[in-house]
């Protein structure tokens, strides 16, 4: 696949002694990690550990108590949710949020939302300008669904498709957004051991081709540990470890918060 | 001073109406998360069989008569249409209730024609006297008919096998299942109790001195004051449904008396509006929190 | 997976916008079938008594609010009970705009052009108004806090009789007409102007211009549906929180909804008053601009469909043609004719119609007449493949 439509430079996204409280309950305690430019960071945990907080917190969703996220020089705490897209964020997620109805195409041009212009009147009298920009963002948008390997599916409802052709279409609405940082939310649910490895091969490929970073939740340690630069490990909130795959592995605090787990499950 | 007192008395007495109201409507939104539609229908109804049976079963007789139709007439609603839909979704379900209330009131009206009866015999137009105050019998058998009837209803509630099953399929319906709990069962009780607390309530809504009009299209609208009350209470409290009803009785009587009776209907609403902009899932309910 | 596509300057240019891959003949069939629909709605009233004039331009008041609800409701997913307030401040916006200054009734004396556009935009701008609170609720609470609206405007419409005249008089608008040419009806002593020996008065014209600006509400719907504006309403209906993170602000879109639909429904308010050829406030909260004018446009794009344009256009035809219709249908027989109480008439007997065909869609077919619309065209493609 080409380069961003969009020029695209890479910041660091740097997640500083970000804490959330929910009331009495503190979800995530001053976790601070870094993913680095052009690479894949997983984040990792049992359940409950935070993960899901701390992907919301970052795109807005959740208001952080204290700490912050900066993706390079521009803070991301305290900015609301839609603008995550226009800085840099493309996110997909755990339940696919797709528009079930419209077509792959459609819900893929959400993504494109932040970089489009035209409202109703500019749109409903078929401006030229708009006309173009639609044209154009839909080049776009199915050059990444090719790349992706759902381009022949452009005009199906998306919500005829087989689950892990719909978790493409999420991903290729969140890449439609032309983000810095990709932020994938468990990609691998779901899916048998084949389904799990052309995954990490298509988010292999995304870095490689665009040199954005992948931010991902997940439960599949093959999958973490063949695809991940970096592993960050949170337990109840705290973050527990954050090293390279193979460190993490041998990690006896990671190992002891997956207690009740046999060892091959996390090797 | 005597006169804001009857002004409260007459309002808390309107507001004991509406709760029973907003409280039928609160029990359906808990049991199936449907709002119904077609609430003042239901009513309606209610009121038209007393009026057809007062004849020959007399006053009481037809009461019990209209209130058992009411609710049986919830029941076949539920039944036969709301439980046969089996794609709709909740919202649309809602939508599904606009329909009946067009249909089933509007044969009401028609079989009115030109006849508004009142429905309040024993009660109507007999005013009370306390020293210097002077209260609608209406109002004040309203308010103790809604207390022994939210009484009773808040004991089963709390206390019964069937307030259980109720609170344990609004919680979570799939969990409540698979303990065993009969969802329809649940579910056709829910909309019973409902008709039958509508058709209580339009025994004091047909009355002159409830709102001056006896059973027509009027009595539909007062009831339509039942979403306000239950909205501003939030949808799925059941408490907060019989605050919600005392809130837009007084409301209604203290506008009607201090502003101008024309402003009495609106005042509801925008007091309603003012109150969901503050809190947007009414003053009791739950917020809804939208998973990604 | 694919592999690389080669991206030189000259590959770019070449390179053609996504198409559905849908046979020409379809494509052909449905232009003519537009094509000869808007003839023949050119041609009636030619052709017509004014009785099925009135009815059709009854007709397309409904398709024009109908469609500004689909694009609410369907589309962005807010339920509103409040189209009849937005009728009703589009029908004061016409009448105070145009009509003449100096008396003592409200007027700017604006041409009725500019009255109309007012009418439309003051209609958008009190949407636009009512953003704070569609902004933070949802779902039902909604539409029950935009039933409140209706009253206000029946308070209003009651109270303030330099706006809207008094509820037992009314206000007299004044009538449409543009480039000297006008839709009221012809002044005394002036010749009619005649089209195919066919003389064009009041009725006929007024098809014409609510004709016009029905295909004009349609078209505009049509393309935001299609595009940005629709995908954004959609993505808001569908999960606000993904929505937003994808960069939809969900405030904007439905403020911007809300904004699209009032406008859609003053537009039809107005078109209301110079149909009746007077505006004037109800009495009561059922009435020209009450709760039951909300619920019918909420009647036909349930029926039509939720979201569909053309659905929302079949859904008005249906509730507001019919009640019209039928007496002119059964004129001379005595079928609805009654008047007594407990009688039939045609309105009853129209919401009996489509009291029974919301409970018919909901337990049947949720998407209304536009999925079953939908079934059948994949069912004659079909067949039109194998055959």
């Amino acid at each position: 696949m080409t380069a961003a439509a969009v020029a695209v430079d890479v910041p660091p996204l740097v997640v500083d002694e970000l804490t959330v409280r929910f009331g009495g309950l503190t979800a995530l305690d001053a976790v601070s990690f870094t993913v680095a430019p052009g690479t894949v960071h997983a984040l990792i945990g049992p359940n409950g550990a935070g993960k899901s907080t701390c992907f919301n917190a970052i795109t807005g969703l959740y208001k952080a108590t204290s700490g912050s996220v900066r993706l390079g020089e521009r803070e991301l705490t305290r900015t609301p949710p839609h603008r995550m897209a226009g800085l840099g964020i493309g996110r997909a997620f755990q339940n696919l949020a797709l528009s079930p109805g419209s077509t792959v195409l459609d819900n893929v041009l959400v993504g494109r939302h932040s970089l489009g212009r035209g409202g109703f009147l500019a749109t409903g009298l078929r401006m030229p300008w708009a006309v173009r920009s639609e044209r154009r963002h839909a080049e776009r948008a199915a050059e990444i669904c090719e790349f992706l390997g759902i381009g022949d599916h452009l005009f199906r409802p998306a919500g005829s498709l087989p689950y892990g052709d719909q978790k493409r279409v999420d991903i290729a609405r969140a890449l439609a957004v032309e983000p810095a940082v990709l932020m994938l939310d468990e990609p691998a649910a779901g899916m048998n051991a084949a389904e799990t490895a052309e995954i990490a091969r298509t988010i292999r490929d995304v870095r490689d081709a665009l040199g954005i970073s992948v931010l991902l939740v997940e439960h599949d340690m093959g999958l973490v540990m063949g695809i991940a630069d970096r592993v960050t490990v949170l337990d109840f909130g705290r973050l527990i470890a954050d090293d390279a795959p193979a460190a993490v592995q041998r990690d006896p605090a990671v190992i002891r918060a997956y207690l009740g787990a046999e060892e091959d499950d996390i090797s | 001073m005597t006169t804001f007192l009857q002004i409260v008395v007459n309002g808390l007495g309107k507001g004991a109406v509406y709760a029973l109201l907003a409280l039928g409507f609160v029990v359906i939104f808990k049991a199936t998360e449907v709002v119904n539609f077609a609430h003042g229908s239901l009513a309606l109804l209610g009121g038209y069989v007393v009026f057809a049976t007062r004849p020959t079963l007399g006053w009481a007789g037809a009461a019990a008569v209209g209130v058992l139709s009411a609710g049986i007439a919830a029941l076949v609603v539920e039944r036969l249409m709301l439980s046969r839909a089996k794609l709709a979704s909740a919202d649309s379900l809602a939508l599904l209730t606009i329909g009946v209330d067009i249909v089933v009131t509007e044969e009401i009206v028609r079989r009115l024609g030109t006849r508004i009866p009142f429905l309040g015999d024993p009660y109507d137009a007999k005013p009370l006297h306390a020293g210097d105050v002077t209260i609608f019998r209406t109002q004040f058998v309203a308010l103790v008919v809604s207390a022994l009837l939210l009484t009773g209803f808040f004991l089963a509630f709390r206390y019964s096998a069937w307030g259980l099953a109720m609170r344990a399929q609004a919680e979570n319906r799939e969990a409540a299942a698979l303990m065993g709990i009969r969802s329809w069962r649940v579910t056709a009780s829910a909309w019973l109790v409902a008709g039958v607390l509508a058709g209580v309530a339009v025994l004091f809504l047909a009355t002159q001195d409830f709102s001056g009009s006896g059973l027509s299209r009027d009595t539909h609208s007062l009831a339509l004051a039942a979403f306000p009350a239950a909205i501003l209470g939030g949808l799925d409290a059941t408490s907060g449904a019989v605050v919600g009803g005392l809130v837009v009785g007084l409301a209604e009587a203290l506008s009607a008396q201090y502003i101008s009776f024309d402003f009495a209907k609106s005042a509801v609403f925008i007091v309603m509006l003012v109150v969901l902009v503050a809190r947007p899932s009414g003053l009791f309910g739950t917020r809804e929190r939208q998973r990604v | 997976m694919s592999e690389t596509i080669t991206d030189t300057p000259a590959a770019q240019q070449h390179r053609a916008a996504p198409r559905p891959d849908r046979p020409l003949w379809t494509v052909l069939l449905r232009w003519a079938v537009a094509l000869a629909v808007l003839l023949v709605l050119l041609y009636v009233p030619l052709i017509a008594t004014r009785p099925w004039l009135r009815t059709g331009e009854y007709a397309m008041i409904g398709a024009v609010g109908a469609i500004g609800l689909t694009l609410l409701s369907g589309q962005a997913g807010q339920l509103s009970l409040a189209h009849g307030f937005f009728l009703l401040t589009g029908g004061v916006g016409y009448v105070v705009l145009t009509a003449p200054t100096g008396r003592s009734e409200l007027g700017f004396g604006l041409p009725p052009i500019l009255g109309l556009v007012g009418a439309v935009a003051l209609s958008a701008l009190l949407g636009l108004a009512f953003a704070p609170v569609s902004g933070r609720l949802r779902g039902i609470y909604l539409g029950v806090a935009s039933l409140s609206l209706v009253f206000i405007g029946l308070y209003l419409g009651q109270s303030l009789s330099s706006l809207a005249g008094t509820t037992s008089r009314g206000r007299d608008p004044v009538p449409f007409s543009i480039f000297g040419i006008g839709f009221g009806d012809p002044e005394p002593g002036k010749p009619v102007f005649q089209l195919l020996g066919v003389p064009l008065t009041a009725t006929e014209r007024l098809w014409y211009l609510f004709l016009a600006l029905t295909v004009i509400a349609a078209v505009l719907a049509t393309a935001a549906v299609r595009g940005r504006p629709g995908r954004a309403w959609r993505a808001v209906r569908d999960n606000e929180a993904a929505a937003s993170v994808l960069g939809v602000s969900v405030v904007r879109a439905k403020a911007g909804a809300f904004a699209v639909s009032s406008g859609y429904a003053g537009l039809a308010g107005a078109m209301t008053v110079l149909w009746f050829g007077l505006l004037k406030p109800d009495e009561s909260e059922y009435g020209t601009y009450g709760i039951n004018v909300s619920i019918a446009f909420l009647a036909m794009i349930i029926v039509g469909g939720l979201g569909s344009v053309l659905g929302a256009v079949i859904g008005a035809v249906l509730v507001f043609g019919l009640p019209l219709a039928l007496p002119i249908l059964t004129s001379g027989s005595s079928l609805l004719s009654g008047t007594g109480g407990g009688a039939i008439t045609p309105i009853i007997l129209t919401q009996f119609i489509y009291g029974a065909a919301i409970i018919a869609v909901v337990m049947f077919e949720p998407g209304g007449l536009a999925a079953i619309g939908r079934r059948l065209g994949t069912l004659l493609s079909r067949r039109g493949r194998e055959g």
